[in-house]
């Protein structure tokens, strides 16, 4: 009888992204990435550098010290025009701060890893997957999701496509719809007379379970037209 | 029957607009905000999963989690409880031990922060006597395979101990002397002793929203908010005290079931139970699913040890799988193998069928597979047959819980590759083949085979048809051997699948509630989920037909406040049995028809009086109108007969509600079947092995069209899904180490956008069916059904037949279908 030892969920195996295999998740692999970062900085003192957003201009978000990078730090953040402050951890995926910070539950989380796009935001006008953007990365940047028009009707493209969804109804359980509108805004914003290979393009990255895909691009067209 | 609102291509989805927008919280979305809670009166669970098919935890070690302030719970926190059942299979900790199949629970851990939850799982170590695993079904049933339970591989009973036979607890099913036809049969497909094996793979429902329960115990916690929207009269009273006893928010298809199984387990009054089926901040919809591929019912481990880290922990807990996660324990269809032997005479009479059926059932499930045996015996007329099926377990996960079709889906591949295979055989179109067999054409043949129940309802053979003529399958197919065109390197195959599913029963206990409001709104009641598969809309349709209207405006609260529809609530709504088997118009509607009859009986004296006629005058509700029978220029619009639901009027709320019940009052000795065909053209590039689905006709007998919006995409999404499990989609465990090697969309590849044919056509029969409400049947589960069958056979097409006997035809398939085919000089040459 074999014996083996496998620690938390894993067993020490190799496939990368296998719960079940895979000693490292993608997010202790950042955290101790920070770590290494960290422990850089100590020596060259340079200093977290490997973590600092790119709109590292904020003011807050030099929180971060070379000490503990994992430490909480406060950012602010532009979602639909409106300016957010909230505390993260350097290590947080856009996704995330979002629909726990921020409760801005329309930007879906359906599997965390880039393959099936129900996380898709707007960032600066291009559509981005919110699993695997870092939040620190974030400020400076225009972030745009599916409650855009929540409020007031910001975005006309956006708005047309929510139109469009209804009429021919695109979406049944819903819940990968808000990500695949965000990437037919963008295509729209892009290109008002998309054909059908373009619009498939578009959103190939979106799946959907219960396959209304065929609507999908029906309302794409429908949107397009009515801009 | 003129209708207006029932089929109206018009109406649109209700719940729509709070999903793009947004607006919808599903289950997966709660965070501590949107229960109005603190962000430290919540934790974050996760599970500590065992990697091994077969194995025994020698030593897990906790304590360095516990010292981190986590909070584990092993097999020891379950010690004191009694042990559960996933189906009808063995009983077992919902942590244990003993672990049957790769991805097992072992522990579960409880963090402040989804981000800890993984720091959590990764202190703790757990050391495993990993024994020997068997994960194929025949395998599992050699001498000296490893033994899943004392009594073997077989469930419980299977096999008579004095005599090695198998019992009632297995299947066998036979009439005539199929042995003796097949021998003296023209044509013969298979045979006694060289039977075709035919094998489906294992798929995973794989829904988007993942899997999600977050529970707590009331003390220190506030009163769970209900939902925001809508209210009435009639619903802000909870049946049950809100704020005691467990409450549990859970992506279920079935919430009074959940409540049951929760009560059971914790051993308190069934009341002190609420489980919250429903999105909250939204107008109906609910927490998950993917439209009847369903989400779980309520016998899954993880509600039990979520609400059991809630009960030890003192706070909300909310378990939110990742996607791995969540595909290591979803609802998954088993694979089955099948060998089987089709006789015919030379003319094209089907004179027998006879196999056996060996169903994976996995580790702690039990037989599931008898949808697969039915529908063998329903779909064609034979005068012998002998069929059987085997359950085994195996060291595989193989849950069978909520998701389209049960055993219909490999059953139908079964059926529809024989039968192309004996058509080819008699050289005879397999349109034709089918037309001259398929059981239930007419009234005298629309029964149950084995139990001789009648069809409530029945045009499967219409359906068929249908779908026939509007596919041009008389010109498209050009004989056996011959693709039905080609372009250069693309050949073009056409292929179809007749269908005949046992779905849409009307089950009994389904309870409804319909209000009207003194300001003409509409607010429905009813116990059902909204999953997608639009009875959120179906529902209010046949409400608004019942009561005269000719939109759902009536049901919109922006419209007439107080208006809606609450869903799937144990504290708050009606038990309208659960969302899944396709039998939710049916049940729901004939409840809801009922519930308005009650309603207006006690509305119409106040209406009467009105309009000056005896308060025992029949009145019509229609066109927004109430009018006595025979004068309809004497009328009370809806808004002004509901303005007389006052106090002064009798009517102490304001409101006036109706209850309807589906009672065991279903005609007798009935059953339930949808039927129809899919077909299907395909291209397969012979030099690329690229596989593309052209277009599609669906024939559907669906008696009438309720939520005709709803049915297409019901249609539309039920093929695309069925596209994955015949080309693509196998969750697979790795043989050497029993493994699984695909938990996620990647590896375990589903369609896609690319993927969508550029048509998918539905055709309806409609008539009306003697029980259903307006006619009506419920189709959802038959709209994948069969598709994998159906690509299998037009694939086979375009290459000149090759004789496909598994799913999914993969590009590794249809590389060695073409060098075989090419070897044997049989693949078409290209013009």
């Amino acid at each position: 009888m074999e014996s083996e030892k496998a620690e938390g969920s894993s067993a020490g195996s190799e496939q990368e992204g296998n719960i079940l295999q895979t000693k490292m998740s993608r997010r202790t692999f950042l955290k101790l990435s920070a770590a290494t970062a960290a422990a850089t900085a100590a020596v060259t003192t340079v200093g977290g550098i490997a973590l600092k957003s790119r709109g590292a201009s904020n003011a807050q978000s030099t929180a971060q010290t070379t000490t503990d990078l994992f430490a909480a730090v406060p950012i602010t953040l532009t979602v639909n025009g409106i300016p957010y402050t909230t505390t993260i951890e350097p290590r947080d995926m856009l996704v995330n701060v979002l629909r726990e910070n921020l409760s801005l539950t329309g930007t879906k989380r359906p599997c965390d890893r880039m393959e099936c796009g129900g996380c898709t935001v707007l960032i600066d006008g291009k559509a981005v997957y919110s699993c695997t953007t870092l939040a620190m990365r974030m400020p400076g940047h225009s972030i745009e999701t599916i409650e855009a028009n929540n409020i007031t009707v910001t975005d006309s493209t956006l708005a047309a496509l929510q139109a469009a969804w209804v009429t021919y109804d695109a979406s049944q359980c819903g819940y990968c719809q808000p990500g695949r509108l965000m990437a037919a805004t963008a295509l729209l914003k892009n290109n008002t007379s998309p054909t059908v290979d373009q619009i498939k393009a578009a959103v190939a990255g979106n799946l959907c379970r219960c396959g209304t895909y065929n609507h999908v691009i029906a309302a794409i067209q429908a949107a397009a037209a009515s801009l | 029957m003129s209708l207006a609102v029932v089929g109206n291509p018009n109406i649109t989805r209700r719940d729509i607009p709070s999903k793009v927008t947004g607006q919808l919280v599903f289950t997966y979305d709660i965070n501590p905000a949107t229960l109005g809670l603190a962000n430290d009166q919540m934790l974050y669970m996760g599970m500590v999963r065992c990697p091994y098919p077969n194995a025994i935890v020698k030593k897990i070690d906790t304590s360095a989690a516990e010292a981190a302030g986590y909070v584990v719970l092993t097999e020891a926190d379950f010690a004191e409880y009694n042990l559960m059942y996933v189906g009808s299979g063995q009983p077992h900790a919902p942590i244990s031990n003993t672990v049957l199949y790769p991805g097992q629970v072992v522990a579960a851990v409880a963090a402040p922060t989804t981000d800890e939850v993984e720091d959590a799982i990764s202190l703790i170590t757990v050391e495993y006597d990993v024994q020997p695993f068997v994960l194929d079904v025949q395998d599992a049933l050699a001498p000296n395979a490893p033994q899943l339970f004392p009594a073997g591989n077989l469930p419980p009973g299977a096999v008579n101990p004095e005599n090695g036979m198998f019992t009632a607890a297995t299947l066998r099913i036979a009439w005539g002397d199929a042995d003796s036809a097949i021998a003296s049969a023209d044509v013969v497909v298979g045979g006694l002793n060289s039977p075709i094996e035919l094998n489906t793979a294992v798929i995973q429902q794989a829904e988007m929203e993942p899997w999600c329960d977050v529970a707590m115990w009331s003390g220190s916690l506030p009163t769970v908010p209900g939902p925001t929207t809508p209210t009435s009269p009639e619903s802000t009273t909870p049946s049950a005290p809100m704020g005691t006893g467990l409450t549990v928010y859970d992506t279920t298809e079935a919430p009074f079931l959940g409540q049951a199984t929760l009560a059971g387990y914790f051993n308190i009054p069934l009341n002190s139970v609420r489980v919250i089926g429903s999105g909250i901040q939204g107008v109906g919809a609910s927490g998950f699913a993917g439209m009847t591929m369903g989400n779980k019912l309520g016998n899954a481990e993880h509600v039990i040890i979520t609400a059991m880290m809630a009960l030890k922990s003192g706070a909300a807990v909310k378990y939110g799988p990742t996607r791995n996660d969540h595909l290591a324990i979803t609802s998954q269809r088993f694979s089955e193998r099948a060998y089987l032997t089709f006789a015919a005479t030379s003319s094209g009479m089907l004179t027998a069928i006879k196999g056996v059926v060996y169903e994976n059932s996995g580790a702690w499930a039990g037989a599931n597979g008898s949808d697969t045996i039915s529908d063998i015996l329903n779909m064609y007329n034979v005068a012998n047959m002998d069929i059987s099926l085997i359950p085994v377990n195996t060291n595989t996960h193989h849950y069978s819980g909520a998701f389209r079709n049960v055993g219909e889906s490999q059953g139908h591949f079964f059926l529809e590759r024989m039968a192309d295979m004996t058509a080819q055989k008699l050289n005879m179109d397999p349109a034709q083949f089918r037309l001259m067999n398929l059981h239930g054409a007419t009234v005298d043949t629309q029964f149950d085979p084995q139990s001789g129940y009648r069809y409530s309802g029945y045009e499967g053979y219409q359906a068929f048809q249908a779908a026939m003529n509007q596919f041009g399958w008389s010109s498209l197919w050009k004989g056996w051997g011959k693709p039905s065109s080609t372009n250069g390197s693309v050949y073009y195959g056409v292929g179809f699948s007749a269908h005949n599913g046992q779905k849409g029963l009307p089950i009994p206990g389904s309870n409804v509630k319909i209000t009207v409001l003194s300001n003409g709104g509409v607010f429905i009641n009813s116990g059902r989920t909204e999953n997608g598969a639009g009875s959120d809309t179906a529902i209010p349709i046949m409400g608004a037909e019942s009561l005269g209207l000719t939109s759902l405006d009536n049901f919109n609260p922006a419209m007439y406040p107080g208006a809606g529809y609450l869903h799937a609530d144990t504290a708050l709504t009606t038990n309208d049995s659960i969302q899944g088997g396709s039998t939710s118009t049916r049940s729901s509607g004939i409840s809801i028809v009922l519930a308005c009859e009650a309603l207006k009986e006690q509305w119409a004296p106040a209406i009467a009086a009105a309009l000056g006629v005896p308060a025992n005058t029949t009145l019509i509700f229609a066109n927004n109108t109430i009018y006595p029978e025979g004068n309809p220029s004497n009328f009370k619009t809806f808004t002004e007969a509901a303005a007389l639901l006052t106090p002064a009027n009798g009517f102490e709320l304001g409101s006036v509600t109706g209850s309807g019940s589906l009672l065991f009052n279903t005609p007798a000795n009935t059953t339930y079947r949808v039927g129809g065909g899919k077909f299907v053209m395909v291209a397969v590039d012979v030099e690329t092995a690229e596989v593309r689905v052209i277009s599609a006709v669906v024939g559907m007998d669906i008696g009438r069209v309720i939520f005709a919006k709803g049915a297409e995409s019901q249609v539309q999404g039920g093929f695309t899904q069925g596209i994955g499990e015949g080309l693509f989609e196998e969750f697979w465990n790795d043989p050497t180490t029993g493994r699984n090697t695909n938990y996620n969309f990647h590896d375990f590849r589903m369609a896609t956008q690319m993927d969508a044919p550029d048509s998918i056509t539905p055709v309806w029969v409609e008539y009306v069916d003697p029980v259903g409400p307006f006619g009506a049947k419920g189709i959802g589960e038959n709209c994948s059904m069969c598709v994998s069958a159906a690509i299998a056979n037009a694939v086979s097409n375009a290459l000149g037949n090759y004789p496909f006997t598994t799913t999914p035809i993969t590009k590794a398939d249809i590389v060695t279908a073409i060098q075989w085919m090419k070897d044997k000089g049989m693949l078409p040459a290209q013009p």
